[in-house]
């Protein structure tokens, strides 16, 4: 009762935080209304002139005016400092701390500030503040403030230090103004991100941090190769609109979709998420592909050949394929509620999907349902995930890695997760539930794009849903059967601050549900959308009545299965090991893949390689038939 | 002054020369004599900044034509301040190494040590070809006690090949200089070049072949860098100096005198000849890094990486835009900073632990924190990865190549990022994430040592936050006059 108890309260400290932002950006209309016109960018003209406020801060009140401006990145890098510099037994405690500071820095900023600076010869905006980067900073100082709480007792000063730099590598890339300052916090956020996977110092973690780190600076110096092209083409370094209009923009694209982990460029995250630590994950999955999605939703708005990969990540995420388990077995603790299945796989997967889907349509809704969809970040607390399927069903009071106390700790927290769980699959009378519905609506009716003909986002929505229901059935089988496989992975407690956290966002989450207007007045549209209409709920409940039809129909198919899914995987995991002997005998076996071992892989498997040539090849002819309509 | 920066450094050699049976007295007219380099050169750059003011000393007239002349210019300038700023820190860390190691023959070490640094100082500051070719002489001359320090068979025949490559390469631009002076008697170096109009496209051929000849041998472009691997056997402060400080800097140094100063851009481009070299240097980029991933020997893969690197500064003089010779001079710097970290980590890790493999290194991160998150700094600079100082590089260079629509040259900059990251990372990674029952303890090097590590480090980061040491102003305001014009 005590945990439930504070965790409530921190809930209503959370809610009253996001009540304030919603006050004190209703102090700016005239901005708000300007928006409204259409462009998220604030003035940025499609060649991507730099932004209409040359300078300095417009006089508007704000309901924390007298704090200074300070770029939350700056408070980050200077807590991270200290964390590293002072003894580990402040560490828990000043990492909530500066986060904290991080929040109120980012309350603190006013709308249309920029601050210029003068990086060898090149005008740099590292701080351009607007409705759209502050919707992101507003997620990202909750995402921070809650996975600091949650892991106060897991985190070590490696992990601490570099989640904090990760953040302030987040917060950098939404507040900038330029593509040299957005290449600038990109980067570092891959090197900060990395650690957060080697933190947990296992060999397969750490064999997955220099996959990980690879690929996305494979994926960097491609954005690289996009921005400077693009700036020799329009002598401009402004982040506003790209617009998809020649191979700069392509390469740009590409980038920020392999940040975004977008099909067919996805293949790290779910080898990397899951081998992070505890609450590294947590910090991962709230910013790298955020992030990724605000670069998309800043530099793509209006793209919809990018829709393709955020609906085809969701139908391929839901179980359309068979899944691989690439996991080994024993690979380590897991949290939190385990037996939520998508969470190893599909964190980020098809949740990002739609986001990103979402990002780059060109109308408020989308926008507006892709930011709303960042909001999600708390609910990766509560679903932080286990590294292998298998350990998924344990004992009935398991939970992953964590030992609950007899008869306690899930039904505690299997109430608020459940309902998260359900507002993932975007259920009405609930947070996520009015996103997808949103994102569809928009596609639907007004985005022109390639999908809506082949992929109706309604048809990967009813999938989605299948899919879940079907991990609910295996769910409820394995706790009421008590098939149990995982006993021998009980090590530890879930601790107070994880109940902590996890109360307070399930308390965030349900008061936005119940009052969606404090998410609305954030985002950087004015929003004219009431989730509880009947035929919304009556739609809602049809998708889910399809959604079970669905999971009958295919449910042969939906079981997973210790094969390797071979989209682009191939690619990622293999190709290294079968060029590595033609190009000599690298000394690098790190970074070879480890192909699982797991029996019954059938041979045929290994030359499924040609279906990933297929998915990467679909992939550039859809893009290039975007970039030519 | 001028003449002060030259002569600080031999006046230098002179007492340490005679102080050698009083080390610590021989080891302060080191330390005096860097500082005083670098202060001299520091207040020349001030000036420069300032007033604009390029003073120039007229040493001596050996024949008509034949002046040795010192000049200060911005390129020099560049090239001085890097070298006297890190010659300060090698110093530093060179006393912590050679006492750790109980290094023999110290007092010559340190008094060649002082000669390399006169001779790049004249280097740096020569104002016409001729002074540019005796210095340049000079300066092979003194190194070669250092590549042989160890005097061990290993070392005379690295002493050898060092001599004939070198000094091969030193006969090429003798006669490149002989055409020149047949060409333009007495010629100071002029931005943009003074050949134009008074050579053949043939002659011009001629002479970028016989630079190439000669400055690749320091700049160990492919195939003339087989003497780089071979002269790590010397002293790991003497492999910094060769790799980072003065030596092979010397080399790329010398490509961006007869380009920009000598033959100037606009005939280069009229014969072809600079995508020629950019080519010669973009395969030498892959190559290298390709074998620096096969080596275990720590300082040989950071051999055959410097034998990469250099080689992003010749493509980027020879591309011929304003922005890849602004990232190419930029490059100057931050690779000499990045490149002498990870030498002076190779050399604190073998005089702590005496290992030299990377496959030996697991752990070590344990035992030697500050030492091998300095080398991560330095690695991800090499890599191009922000907040470190090589991506700024990285950034005008690929502005160049794209800029020059050069497709694969620019896949090549920017891809070789992933290269050499590659071969460097995981250095760090087996360092501070693997174990090894051996590094159990915390054990960092001398502070004599670990002091030149940190502030080379810390030069390396803020180099990747802007301008802070105001290097851009000479660099940019030399592109914009060489190739500014350029179309």
């Amino acid at each position: 009762m005590t945990l439930l108890a504070l965790g409530f309260f921190g809930g209503v400290v959370l809610t009253a935080v996001a009540v304030l932002i919603p006050g004190r950006l209703l102090s700016i209309p005239e901005t708000r209304a300007d928006i409204n016109d259409g462009d998220i960018n604030d003035g940025d003209t499609p060649d991507g002139d730099t932004p209409d406020s040359d300078a300095g801060t417009p006089e508007q009140a704000t309901m924390l005016d007298g704090l200074p401006q300070v770029h939350p990145a700056i408070v980050l890098v200077l807590g991270a400092i200290a964390v590293a510099a002072l003894p580990r037994k402040f560490g828990p405690w000043l990492f909530v701390v500066v986060s904290a500071l991080a929040g109120l820095a980012t309350l603190g900023l006013v709308d249309g500030t920029t601050w210029h600076y003068d990086f060898y010869g090149f005008d740099l905006t590292p701080l351009r503040v607007d409705g759209l980067s502050l919707a992101f900073a507003y997620v990202f100082a909750i995402a921070l403030l809650a996975g600091g709480i949650f892991g106060m007792a897991t985190m070590g000063t490696l992990e601490r230090t570099s989640a904090l730099v990760y953040a302030a590598s987040a917060f950098g890339v939404v507040f900038a103004g330029d593509v040299v300052t957005l290449f600038f916090f990109w980067e570092l956020k891959v090197s900060a991100s990395t650690l957060l996977v080697f933190a947990r110092r296992t060999a397969a973690s750490s064999a997955a941090a220099l996959r990980y780190l690879f690929v996305n600076l494979a994926g960097g110096i491609v954005l690289l190769a996009g921005i400077v092209w693009w700036v020799i083409d329009t002598g401009s370094v402004a982040f506003g609109n790209f617009g998809l209009n020649g191979g700069a923009t392509i390469l740009i694209l590409i980038g920020f979709c392999v940040a975004a982990a977008a099909v067919p460029l996805h293949a790290w995250m779910p080898d990397a998420y899951p081998a992070s630590t505890i609450a590294g994950t947590v910090f991962l999955a709230a910013f790298t592909s955020k992030a990724a999605v605000y670069a998309l939703a800043r530099g793509f708005p209006g793209t919809s050949v990018a829709d393709l990969g955020g609906c085809g990540h969701g139908a391929v995420r839901r179980g359309v394929r068979p899944q691989r388990q690439r996991h080994p077995p024993g690979a380590g603790v897991f949290i939190g509620v385990a037996r939520w299945l998508h969470a190893g796989r599909h964190r980020g997967g098809h949740r990002d999907g739609t986001q990103w889907c979402g990002g780059p349509c060109v109308r408020p809704h989308c926008v507006q349902g892709s930011v709303a969809h960042g909001r999600r970040c708390g609910a990766v607390v509560h679903r932080p995930q286990p590294p292998h399927p298998a350990r998924w069903f344990g004992p009935r009071h398991a939970v992953g890695g964590w030992a609950v106390p007899s008869g306690g700790g899930v039904d505690r927290v299997r109430s608020p997760v459940q309902r998260l769980r359900h507002q993932g699959d975007g259920h009405p009378g609930h947070r996520g539930g009015r996103v997808p519905h949103r994102l569809l609506a928009s596609q639907a009716g007004q985005c022109g794009d390639v999908v809506r003909g082949g992929v109706p986002p309604a048809v990967v929505h009813l999938v989605r849903q299948a899919g879940c229901r079907r991990q609910h059935q295996r769910q409820h089988q394995h706790q009421h059967h008590g098939i149990a496989t995982g006993a021998a992975v009980l090590t530890r407690k879930v601790t107070p601050s994880m109940y902590v956290a996890m109360g307070a966002l399930a308390v965030v989450n349900i008061a936005i549900g119940i009052a969606p207007n404090l998410v609305y007045d954030v985002l950087p549209f004015a929003v004219d959308y009431s989730p509880f209409k009947t035929y919304r709920v009556v739609n809602a409940v049809a998708l889910a009545a399809g959604a079970a039809v669905a999971f009958w129909l295919v449910r042969r198919w939906l079981a997973g299965r210790p094969v390797r899914v071979v989209d682009t995987d191939w690619v990622y995991r293999d190709l290294p090991r079968h060029l590595a002997p033609a190009v000599g005998r690298l000394r690098m076996p790190e970074v070879h893949m480890k192909l699982p071992t797991a029996p019954g892989t059938p041979v045929w498997a290994s030359t499924l390689w040609v279906s990933g040539a297929v998915v990467i090849v679909t992939f550039v002819v859809v893009l290039a038939i975007g970039v030519t309509s | 002054m001028l003449l002060a920066v030259v002569a600080t450094p031999l006046v230098a050699a002179l007492l340490i020369a005679v102080s050698g049976r009083r080390p610590n007295v021989r080891e302060a007219w080191t330390l005096i004599a860097a500082a005083t380099t670098l202060a001299l050169v520091v207040t020349l750059f001030v000036d420069l900044l300032n007033n604009g003011s390029a003073p120039t000393w007229n040493l001596v007239e050996l024949a008509p034509g034949l002046e040795l002349r010192l000049r200060v210019d911005d390129v020099g300038m560049l090239f001085a301040v890097s070298a006297s700023a890190l010659w300060l820190a090698t110093s530093v860390y060179s006393i912590g190494y050679v006492r750790g190691t109980d290094e023999t023959h110290q007092t010559r070490y340190f008094t060649a040590f002082a000669l390399c640094v006169a001779a790049t100082m004249g280097l740096a500051f020569s104002a016409n070809f001729f002074t540019f070719f005796i210095f340049y002489e000079l300066l092979t001359a003194a190194t070669w006690p250092l590549v042989v320090h160890k005097q061990t068979p290993e070392a005379l025949a690295a002493g050898r090949r060092y001599l004939r490559y070198l000094l091969g390469g030193g006969a090429a631009l003798l006669l490149a200089l002989v055409i020149t002076q047949v060409v333009a008697p007495g010629q100071d170096f002029v931005i943009g070049g003074y050949l134009d109009g008074l050579i053949s496209n043939n002659g011009v051929i001629a002479i970028v072949v016989l630079i190439t000849l000669g400055f690749g041998t320091k700049a160990a472009i492919m195939p003339l860098h087989k003497w780089l691997p071979g002269a790590m056997v010397a002293p790991t402060p003497v492999s910094s100096l060769l790799h980072a400080v003065a030596v092979v800097k010397a080399g790329v140094f010398g490509f961006v005198r007869l380009f920009g100063f000598v033959i100037g851009p606009e005939l280069l481009a009229e014969v072809g000849m600079g995508v020629v070299v950019a080519t010669l240097a973009g395969i030498t980029i892959v190559v290298a890094s390709v074998i620096a991933f096969r080596q275990d020997n720590l300082k040989k893969r950071l051999a055959y990486s410097t034998i990469a690197h250099l080689s992003f500064i010749i493509l980027g003089v020879s591309l011929l835009s304003a922005e890849s010779w602004n990232g190419a001079l930029l490059y100057i710097a931050n690779h000499a900073v990045l490149k002498i970290t990870l030498f002076f980590c190779a050399g604190a890790i073998y005089v702590t632990t005496h290992k030299t493999k990377v496959s030996e290194l697991d752990g070590i991160g344990r035992r030697m924190p500050i030492t091998m998150a300095a080398f991560g700094v330095a690695a991800l600079g090499l890599a191009g990865v922000p907040p470190v100082g090589g991506w700024v590089s990285k950034w005008f260079l690929g502005m160049g190549t794209v800029g020059a629509d050069q497709p694969v040259l620019a896949v090549v900059v920017l891809g070789s990022g992933l290269l050499t990251a590659g071969y460097l990372l995981p250095i760090v990674y087996r360092a501070f994430f693997r174990t090894s029952p051996e590094f159990t303890t915390m054990g960092e090097a001398k502070p004599m040592m670990l002091l030149p590590i940190v502030a080379t480090a810390t030069a390396a980061l803020a180099l990747g936050l802007g301008d802070v040491f105001r290097l851009d102003v000479l660099t940019s305001a030399v592109s914009a006059l060489v190739v500014g014009g350029m179309p």
